[in-house]
C-alpha cells in the first residue's frame, strides 16, 4: 500500500499542511503515488515527525487487519499515536484508493469500520537513526534478528557443503578408480554451481563494492571453524578479520541497512530511512539510494527516506522531494519547484536535483546562501588583483618582476582550483 | 556601487524634525517612527530604487517617483521589499541616530547578517563628494568580482578591499546575482542585440555593467 496524499491539520510544526505524493502530470506514472520520496529541511521542520507519523499510521493499519469488533481498546491504543486531525489516501495492490480520516467530527476507527480489512495490506520497515535498531511492522528489531534469517540460509549451505566434502574426500581416501574419482569431482563442481553460497550474493552483488572502498571485504572462506558457520564475517582486503564490534560506524550503517532488505525481501512495503547518510563518505552516498532502492532487495516498495544530504537529495526527481520550510508563525510548509499558477506539470518545474552540481544543490535546494567559505571571496580577489596588474603590465613591467607576477597568480589559482578561462 | 547623491530633500519634513534634534538625536527605532518611510523612499529615490552597497534591486521605480511627496512627507502605499535602514558608522547610531548623511538603504541581509557592527571608512562611503567608482574600484568580469583600483597605492588598495568585505559587495550570493544579470545583458550585446530594454527590465547592477560595457567597447576598438 502507498501514499498518495497526506493532510496534518495540528501535528507538532504541521498546520493545515498538505502534501500531494503523486506523479504529476506528463510525467509516465502521472497521478499514482510516488515509488520514493526524500524529505529535506532545516532541523526542527518536522522530517523525522513525518516518517514517525506514517511509522504510526502504518502500525495501526496493521492492527485494523486483525482487530475484531471485541479489541477495540486495543486498536485505539495505537490511534493515540496518531494526530487528532489529519487525512490520508492509499493506493493498495489491487489499485483500490484508500481514504482515512480523523477530524474532529469523524473517528479513526469508525472509518476502518467500513473497510474490507483484505484491502489494508500494510508492512513497513523504519530505519531510525540508531543503526542496530529497526521497527519492523509494530515491533522493534535488533540487527540481530534480522541475521538469524541470512544466517540460517548460510548455515543450511555450509552444512551441506561440509557434508559433500566429506563425500569427496571419502572417494578420494577410498582405493577409488580415476573415472570414479573423476566423477565425484564432476559431482561436486556441479552441485556448487547450482547452489551459490549465499555469501557469495552478498558479497558479490551487495557488499563488497562497496566494503572494497573502506578496504574490506565479506570474508567467503570457510576454515571449518565452529564459529564459521552461521555468522557474517569481514575482513580487510589483506586478508585481517575485523569483529563486529570494530566494524567501523558506516560499516555498520551500510551492512545493518541492507542486510535486513536481503533477509526480507519485502513485497509491497513502506521502507521508511531516516538519515540513509549517516557515516558514509560523499561516494558512497551517490550510491546508497541506488542500494537500497534495488529490485534485488525489493519488490513494488515505497521509499521514504529523511535526510539532510545533498548527494541524497540529487538521486531524486524534481516531485519526488519534500523540502520543509518555516512560516514566520513557526508552522512548516512543503517549498513547490513549480509555479503554482502554471500547475503540476513536469514541464513546469524549475529545479531538478539530477541536473544540479552539488553546489547548486547546496544553495538552490538547501537554501546556503554562499558557495563556499568567504575567506575564498577574498582570496579570489587576490587572483582578480593580479590579473589585472598582469593585463597592465604588458610592456611596463621588467620580464623578471612579470615572471613572478605570473608564478603567484598561478600558484594562488591553483589554491583557488581556479579553471582558466571558465567563469568561475 | 554607485555615486549616490543625496542632496534631493523630498521628505522635507523628516529633515526638520531631524535637525531640530540638536547634537542629540532622540533614540532610533525604527518600526516605532512615523519618519521612517520618509526616510526609506527618499533614498530609494536617491539610490535609483537599488542597494546603496551591493546595488541589488530593491523597489520598483514606479514607488518613489517625486509626485508621491506631498507636503514634504511620502504620500503613496508603502510598498513591500526586502530591505534596511543602515547606518553606514554604526558609532554613529547611539547619539546620531536619525542623521541623514549616515543613512543609507541595503538589502536586509547586508544589514542583518553581514555589516551589522563592522567599522567602516570613509574611503568608499557612496556619497561623499570624493566618491568616483571608476576611479576607485575595477571590476573582474571573469570571478564578478569588485576589486580595487591596481593603478593605486598599496595602502588605498588594501582599505578599499577591506571596504567591499565590510559591505558585502563581492558575497557569493551577492556575486551569483550580478553574474546572471550581467551575462544575461553581455550576451545580448555581443550577439549585437538590443541589450537596453533587458537593462532596464531588471534594473540593477549599474556600476559593474558600466565597467564590462568599457571593457568591451576597448575590446572592440
Amino acid at each position: 500500500m502507498k501514499v498518495a496524499h497526506l493532510q496534518l491539520n495540528n501535528y507538532n510544526q504541521f498546520k493545515n499542511f498538505e502534501l500531494d505524493l503523486t506523479y504529476p502530470t506528463g510525467h509516465a506514472k502521472a497521478g499514482q503515488p510516488l515509488d520514493k520520496v526524500c524529505i529535506i529541511g532545516q532541523s526542527g521542520t518536522g522530517k523525522t515527525s513525518l516518517l514517525l507519523f506514517l511509522k504510526n499510521l502504518w502500525g495501526f493499519l496493521i492492527e485494523a487487519e486483525f482487530y475484531s469488533d471485541n479489541e477495540e481498546l486495543r486498536l485505539r491504543k495505537y490511534a493515540n499515536f496518531l494526530p487528532k486531525e489529519f487525512r490520508a489516501s492509499f493506493l493498495n495492490t489491487k489499485k483500490i484508493e484508500i481514504l482515512l480520516s480523523q477530524t474532529s467530527s469523524s473517528d479513526l476507527i469508525e472509518s476502518i469500520r467500513f473497510l474490507k480489512k483484505e484491502d489494508l495490506d500494510a508492512n513497513i520497515l523504519y530505519f531510525s537513526t540508531e543503526v542496530e535498531l529497526q521497527t519492523w511492522g509494530a515491533t522493534q528489531l535488533t540487527f540481530t534478528d534480522f541475521w538469524f534469517r541470512i544466517a540460517q540460509d548460510i548455515q543450511k549451505y555450509q552444512e551441506l557443503e561440509i557434508q559433500k566434502r566429506i563425500e569427496l574426500s571419502k572417494i578420494i581416501e577410498g582405493d577409488s578408480s580415476n573415472e570414479l574419482l573423476q566423477q565425484g569431482r564432476n559431482d561436486f563442481a556441479k552441485w556448487k554451481q547450482n547452489n551459490p553460497n549465499p555469501l557469495d550474493d552478498i558479497a558479490d552483488k551487495l557488499l563488497d563494492t562497496v566494503l572494497n572502498r573502506f578496504n574490506l571485504q565479506v570474508k567467503r572462506d570457510l576454515s571449518f571453524k565452529k564459529d564459521d558457520i552461521g555468522t557474517i564475517r569481514i575482513e580487510t582486503l589483506q586478508g585481517e578479520e575485523v569483529p563486529f564490534n570494530c566494524w567501523s560506524t558506516g560499516t555498520k550503517q551500510l551492512i545493518t541497512r541492507v542486510l535486513p532488505l536481503y533477509a526480507m525481501r519485502p513485497e509491497n512495503y513502506l521502507l521508511l530511512f531516516d538519515e540513509p547518510e549517516q557515516s558514509l563518505y560523499p561516494d558512497i552516498q551517490t550510491e546508497i539510494i541506488d542500494i537500497l532502492t534495488s529490485s534485488r532487495l525489493s519488490t513494488d516498495c515505497q521509499f521514504f527516506f529523511a535526510t539532510h544530504s545533498p548527494l541524497i537529495a540529487s538521486c531524486f526527481e524534481p516531485w519526488e522531494i519534500v523540502e520543509l520550510k518555516f512560516n514566520p508563525d513557526g508552522s512548516v510548509y512543503r517549498e513547490l519547484y513549480y509555479d503554482i499558477k502554471k500547475g503540476n506539470h513536469i514541464d513546469n518545474y524549475t529545479i531538478d536535483p539530477r541536473y544540479l552540481r552539488w553546489d547548486s544543490i547546496l544553495t538552490r535546494l538547501f537554501d546556503l546562501d554562499k558557495d563556499s567559505n568567504e575567506a575564498r571571496t577574498r582570496k579570489l580577489m587576490e587572483l582578480a588583483t593580479l590579473r589585472s596588474k598582469l593585463q597592465k603590465a604588458n610592456g611596463k613591467l621588467p620580464p623578471e618582476e612579470k615572471v613572478q607576477l605570473q608564478s603567484q597568480f598561478e600558484k594562488l589559482a591553483e589554491l583557488l582550483d581556479w579553471e582558466y578561462n571558465a567563469e568561475n | 556601487m554607485q555615486k549616490i547623491d543625496k542632496t534631493l530633500l523630498l521628505s522635507s519634513e523628516y529633515k526638520k524634525w531631524e535637525e531640530s534634534m540638536g547634537e542629540l538625536h532622540n533614540p532610533y527605532n525604527s518600526s516605532n517612527n512615523r519618519y521612517y518611510y520618509d526616510v526609506v523612499m527618499n533614498l530609494l529615490h536617491c539610490q535609483r530604487g537599488v542597494c546603496a552597497y551591493t546595488e541589488i534591486c530593491l523597489c520598483d521605480e514606479e514607488y518613489y517617483q517625486t509626485g508621491y511627496w506631498k507636503g514634504g512627507k511620502y504620500r503613496f502605499e508603502k510598498p513591500e521589499f526586502s530591505s534596511a535602514l543602515d547606518h553606514f558608522n554604526p558609532l554613529l547610531k547611539k547619539d546620531k541616530g536619525w542623521l541623514w548623511e549616515n543613512f543609507f538603504v541595503v538589502q536586509k541581509d547586508i544589514n542583518d547578517k553581514h555589516k551589522r557592527n563592522k567599522i567602516v571608512d570613509d574611503i568608499l562611503k557612496p556619497d561623499t563628494p570624493s566618491y568616483n567608482p571608476l576611479a576607485l574600484l575595477e571590476y573582474d568580469e571573469l570571478s564578478h568580482i569588485f576589486i580595487a583600483n591596481t593603478d593605486l597605492d598599496k595602502s588605498s588598495q588594501k582599505r578599499i578591499n577591506d571596504m567591499i568585505e565590510v559591505l558585502g559587495i563581492n558575497l557569493s550570493w551577492v556575486r551569483k546575482n550580478r553574474k546572471t544579470h550581467l551575462q544575461k545583458i553581455i550576451q545580448i550585446i555581443e550577439s549585437g542585440g538590443e541589450w537596453e530594454h533587458e537593462a532596464l527590465r531588471n534594473h540593477q547592477f549599474f556600476t559593474a555593467f558600466e565597467m564590462c560595457r568599457k571593457k568591451l567597447q576597448t575590446q572592440e576598438n
